[in-house]
């Protein structure tokens, strides 16, 4: 079973085989090669991951997210935190990660913000004095905020592998990823001080002013999401659909950007990118399966509790698996392989599964801009063209300052359960 | 004269499939994408009867999830097709033009094999709930038709990963110009 669920994956994954179907063979050859089970099983558990209606989230999000950055809500967004920050000293690059936490708290994709943001904001970034190492590492490591600040389609995947509340994971994301912002936002201004950076603007209350009116309707999109989770109103998922169709009247009939065609190409392409993410699982869940019912997870436990492990060092362990994990594969598919099986060993030492949720989110966050192979660094790649070697020079300072922030949400669960539950 | 006839014959063929192909990808593409609107429509329309109506349409749970598993069925079809699912793949990029040729050539061999088994054992499923006639909870639908979806997703797939295996071996041993035997965006 090691052979065909382990190395198997491995070897598939490393060379470039989409990742679904890496999951799918490893499936199949277990089932036909290694255990006495039905191939049936593989049809009943792929389709009973699909038939989940929480998992709609996921298409609702991605659309939301779309059309926000094609109809100009973002491009609004981010002349309103410019606005705001214009006094503050590195006032470009505080805006880029204040523009990033706000569109993580209306999307959650985090490859859409690295996008929308580079598209706008690096040029600006590099001629400003930052460099464009710096302004693409700035650039590619801000995405991780959005996957922690809710919504996170990160974290609605982990409520579902773990059995956890997803509104509860959600209030637990908003300190962690407030940390996140207000460590790097703190050391670029550390940098712009340094490098004599000047601020690109002074105080003024009129371009706020009108910066407001323009983002008004973005600035609306958060308060309705989670109002209206947290005011009972509607699901995560339900508030996903909300999320949408808002998006989609701002689109066609406030700010008059998109045409129904339009609507209906950025429809088509959040349905193609939600069905790359939801088979990814659909089919993680097979192996789920195989290892639960082979009773991996107590096996884990076991070898732990015989290890005779504190709940600071298995965190510790964690955080270094996740983090190499992170590098190679994406948040999706580590959350639904790894969470069935480390949440158990996690609860079984009196680690909160509300805060280990956000603790595997903030550290396959960090995976996602870790280089060599983190997905936004493709993406920030593509929307600067700053070379790879370059990139990865220009994102290493805020790989350090989240791993610090990393390491104090691990070991100050309180800033997780303070909103997300009780301790 | 007659064998570069034949040629330019066989390149227009080759050229008239892909172009219908395309246009198909663009249809299955607009219809994900109405159908998408129509569950966020259908979503909205279920929130709001609920808070200002008092009354929930009933089934809609389930017609919304079923229309997420035709998305995720025809989308990943369409993506296997255009060669755009989430992959880590630095060795094919990085690769060489044939050494890229023959990863494709392997991955076309474990897709075609995997998603061939995992039609043979949705097909044995589908037939063993045909049988017993199981219809969903609200609505009634037979649930072949949901499962159904998924075994002729699989089925799709195994098509899409033959075409390529042939056109993508063909490249590798010389028969085909490298840009034919790519297929779909790579």
């Amino acid at each position: 079973m090691i052979a065909t669920l382990a190395a198997l994956p491995l070897v598939l994954l490393a060379s470039g085989l989409p990742v679904f179907l890496v999951f799918l063979a490893a499936v199949a050859a277990t089932l036909a090669f290694v255990l006495p089970m039905p191939p049936l099983v593989l049809q009943q558990v792929v389709f009973g991951g699909l038939d989940n209606y929480a998992l709609l989230a996921v298409p609702f999000f991605v659309f939301a997210g779309d059309l926000m950055g094609r109809s100009g809500i973002a491009g609004r967004l981010i002349e309103w935190v410019l606005a705001l920050t214009g006094r503050v000293p590195g006032s470009l690059g505080v805006a880029t990660i204040g523009a990033s936490a706000m569109m993580g708290a209306i999307s959650g994709s985090s490859a859409a913000a690295v996008a929308a943001l580079g598209k706008t904001l690096y040029p600006r970034l590099a001629a400003a004095g930052y460099g464009r190492e710096r302004s693409a590492g700035l650039l590619a490591s801000s995405g991780a905020i959005d996957i922690v600040i809710p919504p996170s389609i990160a974290m609605i995947l982990y409520g579902l592998a773990a059995e956890q509340s997803i509104p509860r994971l959600f209030l637990a994301g908003i300190m962690p990823g407030l940390i996140i912002a207000g460590l790097m936002a703190s050391y670029i201004i550390f940098v712009a001080a340094r490098a004599g950076i000047p601020r690109t603007d002074r105080f003024d209350l009129g371009r706020i002013l009108e910066t407001s009116k323009g983002a008004a309707w973005g600035i609306l999109m958060p308060v309705v999401v989670l109002g209206g989770i947290y005011g009972g109103f509607f699901s995560p998922t339900e508030a996903g659909g909300v999320a949408a169709f808002y998006a989609m009247l701002v689109a066609r009939f406030v700010y008059r950007s998109m045409s129904w065609r339009e609507i209906v190409a950025a429809a088509a392409e959040s349905a193609i990118l939600s069905a790359k993410i939801l088979m990814i699982v659909a089919t993680a869940g097979v192996i789920t399966w195989i290892l639960t019912t082979k009773g991996v997870p107590q096996s884990i436990t076991a070898w732990l509790q015989a290890m005779d492990m504190s709940a600071a060092e298995y965190l510790l362990c964690i955080n270094l698996l996740l983090l190499v994990t992170g590098c190679v594969l994406d948040p999706t598919s580590a959350i639904l392989v790894l969470a069935p099986l480390l949440v158990p060993v996690a609860a079984s030492l009196g680690i909160d599964p509300i805060h280990f949720g956000v603790v595997m989110t903030v550290n396959l966050a960090i995976g996602m801009f870790t280089p060599p192979f983190g997905l936004n660094l493709f993406v920030a790649q593509s929307v600067t063209g700053v070379p790879a070697h370059a990139l990865y020079r220009g994102v290493w300072p805020f790989v350090v300052v989240q791993v610090v922030a990393l390491l104090v949400i691990t070991y100050v669960p309180a800033l997780s359960l303070a909103l997300g539950g009780t301790q | 004269m007659a064998i570069a006839a034949e040629h330019e014959r066989e390149a227009k063929d080759r050229r008239s499939v892909t172009c219908m192909g395309r246009r198909l990808g663009g249809i299955v593409e607009t219809v994900l994408g109405l159908v998408l609107i129509a569950i966020v429509l259908i979503n909205v329309a279920n929130a709001a009867g609920r808070y200002l109506l008092q009354a929930a349409i009933t089934g809609t749970d389930e017609l919304m999830v079923f229309a997420m598993v035709f998305i995720v069925v025809a989308g990943a079809v369409l993506a296997l097709v255009r060669r755009a699912h989430i992959a880590i793949d630095l060795l094919p990029t990085y690769a060489n033009a044939r050494l890229r040729v023959a990863i494709y050539c392997f991955h076309d061999l474990v897709t075609l094999a995997a998603t061939a088994y995992a039609a043979h054992a949705s097909w044995i499923y589908v037939q063993k709930i045909a049988r017993l006639g199981t219809e969903s909870m609200t609505l009634g639908i037979p649930m072949v038709f949901p499962h159904g979806a998924l075994f002729l997703g699989f089925c799709a797939m195994a098509v899409v990963a033959g075409i390529y295996l042939v056109r993508d071996a063909a490249t590798l041993l010389g028969l085909l110009p490298a840009s034919t035997g790519k297929g779909g965006k790579r």
